[in-house]
């Protein structure tokens, strides 16, 4: 072999190696809107079996492998399945656990396609970080008023009890047990964003225009979005302060007037929007944290969720508590 | 890594919750119904069962049972046609902590043994598949 063809060799060989350092993650370029905005509409759902937090038995394990991830989705399906983990034993302590059959949800079937073992992914232990000694100390008077109170009236119950607020709707859009989809439709200048729960509707502005004055509060908060190459971004403040967790089943957390949620929505693909957002609220919590996961095309329509229609448990609690306080005192007397 | 997976505990239920099964319903009384549905009540956030459950003595009481969310049921395939007025069904689940004749339905199951929900959650709909 002469010099030639060796030195022919070695730069066909680098320049293969430097295609192979060079080569695109594997991109995908989204379609427009007619007004010309990367187009993020359609159908979409977040349900996944990837925990909010990162549990404690996978700590320093940000990825799975496939066959892990395949593991841990079939381990999820059974525990979520009550059927499958009754062992006959019943009573009060099992109601909340138990007291429904699997069916009754839609968490869907998988992890993210990230294979990520978190929706948390900053701080990197995939768990959201302490909360201040402000944000505790507010945390803790929360949840004993709520012990001593727990149905003096509908105001003591959650949000979600009382069809004002889910997480799905966000902000942050987190994946609740059921109903975990969304329709996004932009027209000229605004990207709307609807929550099947509770048909929550953000409109959001892409003007520019700033922030509600500070004294307009609202659950959903006042978003404004935009375009950052092909993301939409969108932040949102002007909470309203309620001394319940506006997270859901992942998460007992809290938050107060000081929220703010930046959110990232990324089409990644014909089927495929990456979502992350990060949560500060300096009063709360020691530091931001970000959540990231994917949106889903679902090809079925968003179907109505009139929560108030026939919000029978509403009655059931209160009736429920009120007939515990007349038995408490005809015993005591 | 496999062993550390099966040994992930349940996730605690946090305290708020979405509907407070344990704040409507009394863990402490579990009831099984046999009895015939009379109507099912299609409205959010949750479907209701009515049926009329024959005690021992012959009469003949109407209970409430309640179910999961129809936008739920819908995707699952349950619709109008079934549960209707006439079908024998046994209910599994927990009476109303106000002592009311109202249960949720953790199970249900028909005459001939077939489940109305099937017990697990990995139901193959559409959307329930990973976009790789």
């Amino acid at each position: 072999m002469s010099y030639r063809s060796i030195a022919i060799m070695g730069t066909l060989a680098l320049a293969a190696a430097a295609a192979v350092a060079q080569a695109p993650a594997k991109t995908w370029t989204p379609s427009r809107t007619a007004d010309g905005q990367p187009d993020l509409q359609g159908t979409w759902t977040n349900a996944t079996l990837t925990p909010l937090q990162r549990p404690p038995e996978l700590a320093g394990k940000e990825f799975f492998t496939e066959e892990e991830q395949a593991a841990f989705e079939k381990k999820r399906l059974q525990q979520n399945d009550v059927e499958s983990v009754d062992d006959g034993k019943r009573g009060p302590a099992d109601l909340a656990r138990r007291a429904y059959n699997g069916a009754w949800f839609d968490r869907g079937s998988h992890g993210v396609n990230t294979r990520r073992t978190s929706l948390v992914v900053e701080p990197s232990d995939g768990r959201i970080p302490p909360m201040t000694p402000e944000g505790k100390k507010k945390f803790d008077e929360a949840h004993s008023n709520f012990a001593a109170h727990p149905a003096d009236g509908p105001e003591n119950r959650p949000l979600s009890e009382r069809c004002i607020l889910f997480p799905n709707a966000g902000p942050p859009m987190l994946p609740e047990p059921y109903n975990n989809n969304y329709q996004i439709v932009q027209s000229p200048g605004f990207v709307t964003i609807m929550a099947e729960m509770v048909h929550d509707v953000r409109v959001v502005p892409l003007d520019g225009r700033p922030h509600l004055p500070s004294n307009i509060r609202q659950w959903k908060g006042d978003s404004r979005g935009h375009w950052e190459g092909n993301t939409l971004v969108i932040d949102t403040t002007n909470f309203s302060y309620n001394d319940k967790s506006r997270f859901g089943v992942a998460y007992d957390g809290f938050t107060d007037q000081n929220l703010h949620v930046t959110e990232r929505f990324t089409r990644t693909g014909p089927g495929t929007i990456t979502y992350r957002a990060t949560v500060d609220d300096p009063t709360i919590y020691s530091k931001p944290w970000t959540i990231e996961t994917t949106l889903s095309k679902r090809d079925e329509p968003i179907y109505e969720y009139a929560c108030h229609e026939g919000n029978y448990g509403m009655f059931g609690i209160l009736s429920g508590e009120r007939t515990q306080e007349k038995t408490a005192a005809a015993k005591a007397k | 890594m496999r062993k550390i997976i099966l040994t992930i505990s349940l996730l605690a239920v946090p305290m708020w919750a979405h509907h407070a099964f344990t704040a409507e319903f009394d863990g402490n009384k579990p009831v099984k119904l046999r009895g015939t549905v009379t109507k099912m009540e299609w409205i959010n956030p949750h479907a209701w069962i009515h049926i009329d459950v024959k005690e021992a003595d012959g009469k003949v009481t109407n209970w409430m049972v309640e179910c999961g969310s129809p936008n739920t049921l819908l995707r699952r395939g349950v619709t109008k046609a079934s549960v209707t007025a006439g079908m024998e069904v046994l209910v599994d689940g927990y009476q109303s902590k106000d002592g009311s004749n109202k249960a949720n339905g953790r199970d249900v199951t028909f005459a001939d043994g077939k489940k109305l929900f099937l017990g697990s959650s990995n139901t193959g709909a559409p959307g329930d598949t990973p976009e790789k």
